[in-house]
């Protein structure tokens, strides 16, 4: 009996025992101290009395006040979007470019009356946020903002943007505009003019491009050949950029230029488009760039152009055939094939020349000049072929038909 | 809490329904102030809507939750002067203004136990908050929240040999305070029993 000691080795285990913390065979010996403990059963009846005392203190119902907003931003924060940290900044990046191009855009449709000085494309593709401090990372970053650009076309405010008509008239449109006033000096500026762009346009590039013939220019008539080269080969940016630009260094800036063209991944009518916005220092240095690589499409269209002007038809005959047996799909390839025919029966070639219809028939049935040949292959010659159907499918004659009807 | 972080906002709805009338009471007695336990319960279920992200399995829910309010309550309370509240001469709750020593029962006999838990509720809060804060919030967590002394331990951030060290001294001073107002002898058996 441990009555009336001052200390008892159970002491430690009294809460826990009295709180149902301790293990079973702890239990057990402890309430076998019990029983021969006094001073353990007063202190283990005081506890209990004590708990029987608070168990009176009942819990009281929580207020229901802040409980409702509580819940409110539970789901606010359940249901805001997650954002990776890192990317955050391209929100405010994208929303300061597609407002870049709605003002471009708006613009350029004011821009349909004659007065206006827009100002020049670069300065679209300037106003995107981030801004490019220095001309050689516009040039990095353009291509892959153009992208993200196409990425995000479903956007509303993108898809604003897209409306053929407005997105059409942004850039070339005014380019006409200021080079319509330019045309005193055709051997700088060339046909600047993509072959998508409005009607009105194109009959101001076909303007131009006469004017050009007229004047004999080979520079003019190289820079229009640079823009109807593929897309991506021309560039579409920056006054000051360096004139002996190479292709790929063009190419770069091309992205930039697409940048503020939302609509020039439509189609290829809207690359076109974007070459038209060239500025002629970009020009003359993918024309110097392109002198090089003449097995490009618009340069070997127009080099074949040149020689037949120029009379060396041997040497346009050899162009022509190059240009279709490279570019096959190009949509200037009937007009080449026709134009080939032509030399050589000019040549005395005849037989090369009726081949060559028979293949332009074979090849581009639908087109304008297959129509041309086969009003001049007498029926029944064996290079007819059977019954071949109207176009209904118009293909220019000339490149400035071509120009001009791209866009329609 | 584990679909909550999924963004299931309902899993947090019962999560609120199952903690915060508890959370609350735990706030109430350790504070002694309705309206401070009010703020300090909206501000710690804030706290755990935050801290939803960052919170592991591995840690009892309840336990986290508890050591939220018990952080906010005891940063509180230093930077306020809620002692004051353990004052004899200031009401716990709203309802009963009179001063713990009136509120405490004469010697005549009580018509009932529910009625005699009524009138001894007053004098068992007042006993409660004249506790330090410590054996205090040791004896919430236990007594009325059922937290093993292994978690209250995580709780306050103690040992918990410290807990239960704080856990009998917190038994002794309510009894004590019991005495002093009057409860004890027969009355007292009456009360305790």
């Amino acid at each position: 009996m441990n009555t009336g000691s001052r200390s008892c080795a159970f002491d430690e285990l009294l809460l826990d025992y009295a709180y149902g913390e301790l293990e079973r065979g702890a239990a057990l010996r402890f309430e076998a101290h019990l029983s021969g403990c006094a001073r353990c059963r007063d202190a283990l009846e005081a506890i209990a009395g004590t708990r029987r005392a608070f168990a009176a203190l009942t819990p009281e119902p929580a207020p229901q006040a802040g409980l409702e907003s509580l819940l409110a931003y539970a789901r606010q924060r359940t249901e805001r979007p997650k954002a990776p940290s890192r990317l955050r900044w391209l929100v405010p990046a994208f929303s300061a470019g597609g407002l870049a191009m709605v003002l471009v855009a708006v613009l350029a449709r004011q821009g349909d009356s004659p007065a206006p000085v827009m100002p020049p494309p670069s300065r679209a593709s300037d106003m995107m946020a981030p801004a490019p401090p220095t001309e050689k990372m516009a040039t990095q970053s353009g291509t892959g903002t153009a992208e993200k650009l196409e990425a995000n076309s479903a956007s509303p405010t993108l898809a604003l943007e897209q409306e053929p008509a407005v997105a059409r008239a942004t850039g070339p449109l005014h380019r006409a505009e200021r080079v319509s006033k330019e045309e005193a000096a055709p051997a700088r500026r060339g046909g600047e003019f993509g072959k998508g762009l409005e009607s009105r346009e194109s009959k101001k590039a076909e303007t131009l491009m006469d004017r050009e013939r007229a004047a004999g220019s080979d520079q003019a008539a190289t820079g229009r050949a640079t823009l109807m080269a593929p897309a991506g080969q021309v560039t579409a940016r920056g006054a000051s950029a360096p004139r002996s630009l190479s292709p790929m260094a063009a190419e770069e800036s091309f992205g930039a230029a697409m940048v503020a063209r939302p609509q020039s991944k439509a189609d290829g009518v809207g690359q076109e488009e974007a070459k038209g916005e060239a500025s002629e220092e970009i020009i003359s240095g993918y024309h110097m760039g392109s002198a090089a690589q003449p097995e490009d499409a618009g340069a070997l269209f127009l080099k074949a152009q040149k020689q037949a002007r120029t009379g060396d038809a041997e040497g346009a005959v050899a162009s022509y055939a190059r240009f279709l047996a490279r570019h096959p799909e190009d949509r200037r390839a009937p007009e080449a094939a026709w134009a080939r025919a032509g030399l050589l029966e000019k040549l005395g070639r005849a037989s090369e020349a009726e081949s060559a219809r028979a293949e332009l028939l074979s090849r581009y049935p639908r087109s304008t000049q297959a129509e041309l040949a086969r009003r001049r292959i007498a029926p029944g010659s064996a290079g007819a072929p059977r019954a071949a159907p109207a176009a209904p499918q118009k293909s220019p004659a000339s490149p400035a038909e071509d120009l001009g009807e791209a866009a329609q | 809490m584990l679909a909550f972080k999924a963004g299931d906002a309902r899993a947090f709805e019962e999560l609120v329904r199952r903690h915060r009338g508890a959370v609350f009471n735990f706030l109430l007695r350790l504070t002694g102030q309705r309206q401070c336990a009010e703020d300090l319960l909206q501000e710690t279920w804030l706290k755990v809507v935050r801290g939803a992200t960052a919170w592991e399995a591995k840690a009892k829910l309840t336990t986290w939750i508890y050591t939220i309010a018990r952080n906010l309550c005891t940063d509180a309370m230093r930077k306020e002067s809620y002692r004051k509240a353990e004052s004899l001469d200031r009401p716990i709750s709203g309802e009963d203004e009179r001063p713990l020593a009136e509120a405490v029962p004469s010697g005549a006999s009580l018509p009932d136990r529910e009625a005699h838990n009524v009138s001894i509720r007053p004098m068992l809060e007042r006993a409660l908050v004249m506790l330090p804060l410590e054996q205090r919030e040791v004896f919430l967590l236990r007594e009325h929240h059922g937290l093993p002394f292994k978690e209250i331990a995580l709780v306050t951030g103690a040992s918990e040999n410290t807990v239960k060290s704080r856990m009998r001294y917190a038994l002794e001073g309510l009894r004590r305070n019991l005495t002093a107002f009057g409860v004890e002898g027969d009355e007292g058996r009456a009360i305790l029993s």
